[in-house]
């Protein structure tokens, strides 16, 4: 022992097991603060990411309060408003396959509309109607596999029959949060087999003048009072909203382990132990400083609080992005037991990293420093005696 | 008993208390006063005893000298230099760098070895001590204990690692209070022993005790009476 970094890690020693439980009560903290952050924060990404696909303007026809079918009638007069660049129906709803228990979303699209989504555009411009092509997750290939002949799948269709289609490619998997249940196919074939003989199940508008998007929605809402009318930026906040109410409610139950972080530290905060303080008494009648005292205490909390930092954003960032965030997932993305599992993007950012550090260790530095400052200043005999 | 008025004149002072008073918990109803107006001058090379009965204040004169308390009033001075008052920083190396103390419980820290309580004193400076550690293991008969827990020591030992933490520094002064309070016939003599060979090494010594063998001890030149606070 010839320093005070020596003297540091042999107190740390002694105190092997105190410090060990609260390094422990360190590490799940962080673990469950940063796993819900990360979440989140991956979510968000996910939306924000994606946003760029969405359309302008998606029309939803409210009858009774449920949603029904659009007609064309509706859509067509829609076509008159200035300022909206294209007006398109859309027919979707969900196919369950038997075998594994799964719903997934059929999306029909028209192969030459290339400006609603961009998950199904390019691939939907260019390939030859002849052909029937779909395209789907890679988290859908498993459940399509009993379905597959070569590169052919079979669909049960409403009436009965099979449509079958040609597997063209997969989406991009940065897209996975919105795009993993989904198969786009002509919509021809989606009508068959979802049983909407006409109608669409919603609609997409298109403004040339992004800034005109609230100005146009306003119109087509006068114009249908029946038509639920949604804006990009409305449908984005949505998102956004439920992720933060999620992870808030999040937060709440995590409330138990903050009081358990509050009382370690009002533990810390309140004084030392007979045992700390005489010792601390000891080394000043033994000629330390109290910046020599403070030193090896900060030290001390630092080796606690920064490993367990570190130890519990390592297993975060090891749950969330490569474990996919078990159990704590299915409580930000909703049920899922219907639905193929997808990725969490991985996304960490410096200002997520920052809140995580500065809510916890500093806290907990100044917890350990305040009651060893505060013996190291009294009188060594006053502390021995 | 000798008295502080018989001391002798006119050689070098190592430790010299003027006029110094301490009062614990001052401005409270349970202040009291430990010393009032006590002077002491010691030389180089010397050596006192403090005898007093428990509570006389021999204890707090020692804390007092070492700078483990401030006095009320008066001054002290170690080796020509005002202690008393000085700067914490100051204060802390000087005591460091002149003052060993034995404590009456010892006060090693049970759960480090012997060689880590020794370099305790040390670590401050971060200089290289374990000749001086090794070599005093070695005067005292403890190589053999050198890795043992302190906690795990007998009372002699523990008393014989006080006294070489209190010595690693290799201070000029050397504070003592009750040193034979735990030790038996045959160790107290080894310990005057020692404390003759440090006398021989020009280390100047100041000793409190009630301990009837130590003040019957030829090596100390002067035993300092204190009483409620005050040098009779």
């Amino acid at each position: 022992m010839k320093t005070l970094f020596d003297y540091t890690l042999h107190s740390f020693n002694r105190f092997g097991r105190k410090n060990m439980v609260t390094g422990l009560i360190f590490t799940a903290l962080v673990w469950l603060l940063s796993s819900a952050l990360m979440i989140t924060h991956a979510l968000k990404q996910a939306v924000l990411h994606t946003s760029a696909s969405l359309p302008h303007i998606t029309l939803t026809q409210l009858q009774g309060g449920r949603p029904g079918l659009l007609s064309e009638a509706t859509l067509e007069p829609l076509w008159a408003i200035r300022g909206v660049g294209m007006v398109q129906g859309r027919v979707w709803g969900l196919h369950y396959f038997e075998i594994d228990n799964v719903y997934a979303s059929i999306v029909g699209v028209e192969p030459y509309v290339e400006n609603y989504n961009a998950l199904s555009s390019a691939f939907a411009a260019t390939l030859p109607q002849a052909n029937l092509p779909m395209l789907t997750s890679t988290a859908l290939l498993p459940i399509l596999q009993p379905y597959r002949s070569q590169d052919k799948i079979s669909f049960l269709r409403h009436g009965g029959g099979f449509e079958t289609l040609a597997l063209a490619g997969t989406f991009d998997a940065e897209y996975s949060l919105f795009s993993n249940d989904v198969i786009v196919m002509p919509v021809a074939q989606a009508r068959a087999i979802l049983g909407i003989q006409s109608g669409f199940t919603d609609a997409f508008v298109h403004v040339a003048n992004s800034d005109e998007v609230a100005t146009i929605a306003r119109k087509i809402k006068e114009a249908n009072p029946t038509l639920r009318v949604l804006t990009k930026e409305e449908m984005i906040q949505g998102y956004l909203r439920l992720y933060d109410y999620k992870s808030g409610w999040f937060l709440g139950l995590m409330l138990i382990c903050f009081f358990t972080f509050a009382m370690l530290l009002y533990d810390k905060a309140s004084g030392l132990s007979s045992q700390e303080r005489k010792e601390i008494g000891l080394l000043k009648a033994l000629g330390w400083e109290t910046s020599h005292i403070l030193r090896h205490k900060l030290t001390e909390a630092a080796l606690v609080s920064m490993g367990g930092f570190f130890a519990g954003l390592t297993l975060a960032v090891w749950y969330v992005f490569g474990l996919d965030a078990p159990l704590l997932r299915h409580l930000f993305t909703g049920y899922s037991a219907l639905k193929a599992s997808f990725s969490l993007p991985f996304h960490l950012d410096a200002p997520l990293l920052a809140l995580l550090f500065f809510g916890t260790v500093p806290l907990y530095l100044a917890a350990c420093i305040v009651p060893a400052w505060k013996a190291s200043i009294e009188e060594a005999g006053e502390i021995m005696r | 008993m000798e008295s502080e008025h018989r001391r002798s004149g006119g050689d070098y002072a190592m430790i010299h208390l003027e006029h110094l008073y301490k009062t614990f918990n001052e401005g409270s109803p349970s202040a009291f006063e430990a010393l009032a107006d006590v002077s002491l001058h010691v030389n180089k090379g010397e050596c006192v005893l403090l005898q007093g009965a428990s509570g006389s204040g021999k204890s707090t004169l020692l804390g007092l000298t070492a700078g483990l308390y401030q006095p009320s009033a008066g001054r002290v001075i170690l080796d020509g230099e005002t202690f008393s008052g000085l700067p914490e920083h100051f204060a802390c190396r000087l005591r460091r760098q002149k003052i060993g103390i034995l404590f009456q419980q010892f006060h090693l820290v049970g759960t480090l070895s012997v060689l880590q309580n020794l370099a305790l004193p040390t670590l401050p400076d971060q200089k290289e001590h374990q000749q001086t550690i090794h070599a005093l293991l070695e005067r005292f008969g403890l190589t053999a204990k050198q890795h043992a827990l302190a906690q795990t020591l007998s009372g002699g030992e523990q008393q014989r690692v006080a006294l070489m933490r209190a010595l690693v520094n290799d201070p000029a002064i050397l504070l003592a209070d009750e040193p034979s309070a735990n030790l038996d016939e045959a160790l107290t003599q080894t310990l005057l022993d020692f404390f003759e060979t440090l006398k021989q090494e020009g280390k100047t010594l100041l000793i409190a005790t009630h301990d009837p063998v130590l003040l019957a001890w030829k090596g100390a030149e002067r035993i300092v009476g204190l009483e409620k606070g005050r040098v009779l």
